[in-house]
């Protein structure tokens, strides 16, 4: 199994972990606040990992004044959506590639084909069923 | 919020029955249809290989299984899957362009509970919902990735199981409060195992953690338990190791596996020459120590002894050695995903013909991710199997059946221990939100040899004399053979 910026990738680091945790009890923290709670790693190191965090998505900013403030965003849900939504597609991808060769092996179904490519691809849809 | 619901389709220039055909036997067909089916009938297994990078065809991928739950060719096939996050697959297949080609529709129903399993591998890591007061929450640690990742799904439902009933009963005893079960995965790693364990205790309020991950895992938690104030009882087959104040080992014990087995085993085998095989950790590692001395007390010889990191896919060398060594048995403590792989590469690899095996974490789990053919020939050990014949085991069998269904995962030793463990919590009388550690491990240890919860083992077990089977394994399941 791979790391790095998969989804499935290796669990984040102590750190980052604290510091997503921080927020989800607190809410919105400025870097000194957040620092504050560590001891083993200082404000810029903090810094570090909530840009981090911003890049991956997890991390939203707001800038009040001087203050810089860190709270989380919901949209993680939304990037595991669409992860599941290609993940799920990549499956029928994989089919059609597989039919499509399987097709060209047997030319008279394939010329009465409406869609030669194989992979008449429609748009995925989600929601929510309770 | 409820099921996420996914829905994607395909045209494809191929009719139905043609696109059917391509299910389990095109390893090409993408994952889902190019996946290995044990079987097309309905209950049997699946094992999926999810690519990490959806976009990348070619990537890496990770371990997934899942089991068929309905199949009406050419037009249907519902997928119950179970690793590593839960979710139902209903792919169709509809006949177009006057029965020429197909649109293939997948629907994908995925809980909440998987969701945000995915959000945690994110690092995003939501806090469970606060529980309603008067209900206490017990701490379950499983490995639903990486090789220990087979036994996930069965110890998720009898956590589940264990814990509805407590609740249908009247509660906790003592307080009557309800159970909440927190289940959180390891990834069968020590550094999220120790991480996973900290946030249950400290941030959302375990007093008790039930685990049955690797003892590599294990070893990384246990110094937590004390520290932090929980009881962690570790519920699966162990090396054993020194008194900690704060943990409780319930499993089986190497030297009780190796006496029971060995005779039988080299008797079977025809030859005293055995070579020792595991993975590269603690148990495997001490139990090859112990069955090193087991061995020779017989009178038999050590020829080859090796160990492989957790993950290794591939054992082709260390088989050819095992042949070269003139090896009569071999001693497997490789565990989960990997022992299946090396069970099924020594079976292709002929090793069957002049070997026999005893394999000591081979569970129903790792049977039947093993296949029937390639299982034939290992024998295993364990305190339970759902092969038993007992009254109180049959009930149980037949309320995990009801409420789980037909395609739920095989039970075995190492998931049923924590069913027990999470009753016997329940029964101890000192599980409640401001219980006193001392107090709650002595109470539990006391349950240990005077039960009184629900069981699945048989009688003999109850006297807090635990029996051990020996067990072959044969198509379709094990057949014991002593205890």
């Amino acid at each position: 199994m791979s790391c790095g910026s998969s989804p499935f990738g290796a669990l984040a680091d102590d750190t980052r972990r604290a510091v997503l945790s921080l927020l989800s009890e607190h809410g919105e923290l400025t870097v000194t606040q957040i620092a504050e709670q560590f001891t083993h790693i200082g404000r810029t190191a903090v810094s570090m990992q909530l840009r981090v965090l911003r890049d991956a998505g997890l991390v939203k900013e707001r800038r009040a004044g001087k203050y810089r403030y860190y709270s989380l965003r919901v949209e993680p849900v939304h990037e595991v959506i669409s992860f599941l939504n290609s993940l799920y597609g990549a499956s029928l991808d994989g089919l059609a590639r597989a039919a499509e060769a399987s097709a060209d092996q047997e030319p008279a179904a394939a010329s009465d084909a409406p869609d030669p490519t194989g992979t008449d691809k429609d748009t995925p849809r989600w929601g929510i069923s309770y | 919020m409820g099921n996420l619901v996914l829905s994607q389709q395909r045209h494809l220039a191929l009719p139905p029955a043609d696109v059917f055909a391509l299910l389990g036997s095109d390893r090409t067909a993408g994952w889902l249809f190019g996946a290995d089916y044990q079987a097309l009938r309905v209950g049997a297994l699946v094992q999926f290989e999810l690519p990490l990078n959806p976009d990348d065809p070619n990537g890496s991928t990770v371990d997934a299984f899942g089991r068929i739950a309905s199949l009406t060719p050419p037009h249907r096939l519902v997928i119950d899957q179970q690793s590593p996050w839960v979710g139902r697959l209903i792919c169709t297949l509809t006949p177009v362009s006057g029965g020429r080609g197909t649109v293939v529709r997948l629907g994908v129903e995925v809980p909440e509970d998987a969701v945000t399993w995915l959000l945690r591998q994110r690092g995003y890591d939501p806090l469970e919902e606060p529980t309603p007061p008067a209900t206490v929450r017990i701490g379950v640690l499983t490995s639903k990735s990486g090789p220990a990742s087979v036994f996930a799904a069965a110890t998720e439902n009898l956590a589940r199981m264990a814990a509805a009933e407590v609740n249908a009963d009247g509660g906790v005893a003592g307080t009557g409060h309800k159970v909440h079960v927190v289940l959180r995965d390891d990834a069968s790693k020590p550094e999220v195992g120790a991480v996973q364990f900290r946030r249950m205790v400290a941030v959302e309020g375990c007093r008790a953690v039930v685990t049955n991950v690797t003892s590599e895992v294990f070893d990384a938690v246990a110094p937590l338990a004390r520290r932090l104030g929980a009881l962690l009882i570790y519920t699966p087959v162990n090396e054993g190791g020194r008194f900690r104040p704060g943990v409780m080992r319930l499993g089986e014990r190497p030297r009780g596996q190796l006496r029971l087995a060995l005779p039988t085993l080299v008797r079977e085998a025809g030859g005293k020459r055995c070579y020792l095989v595991g993975n590269d950790y603690v148990w495997p590692r001490t139990t090859n120590r112990v069955a090193r001395a087991e061995i020779e007390r017989i009178g038999g010889v050590v020829v080859g002894e090796q160990y492989r990191a957790l993950g290794t896919t591939r054992f082709d060398d260390l088989i050819e050695d095992i042949a070269a060594a003139g090896a009569d048995l071999i001693v497997s403590t490789f565990v989960g995903s990997d022992e299946a792989r090396f069970e099924r590469q020594s079976y292709a690899a002929g090793l069957r013909d002049t070997t026999r095996t005893l394999s000591l974490a081979f569970d129903e789990s790792t049977r039947e991710f093993t296949g029937d053919d390639a299982a034939r020939g290992v024998w295993t050990t364990f305190n339970y199997f759902q092969e038993l014949g007992s009254d109180g085991n049959t009930a149980f069998l037949r309320r995990y059946r009801a409420t789980f269904g037909a395609t739920a995962p095989p039970l075995s030793s190492i998931t049923e221990s924590v069913y027990e463990a999470i009753h016997m919590l329940a029964a101890s009388g000192a599980l409640n939100t401001d219980a006193n550690l001392t107090e709650l491990v002595s109470a539990v240890r006391a349950q240990r040899f005077s039960p009184t919860w629900p069981s699945a083992q048989p009688e003999q077990r109850r006297t807090g004399e635990k029996a051990l089977y020996l067990a072959e394994s044969i198509p379709g399941g094990f057949r014991i053979s002593a205890n």
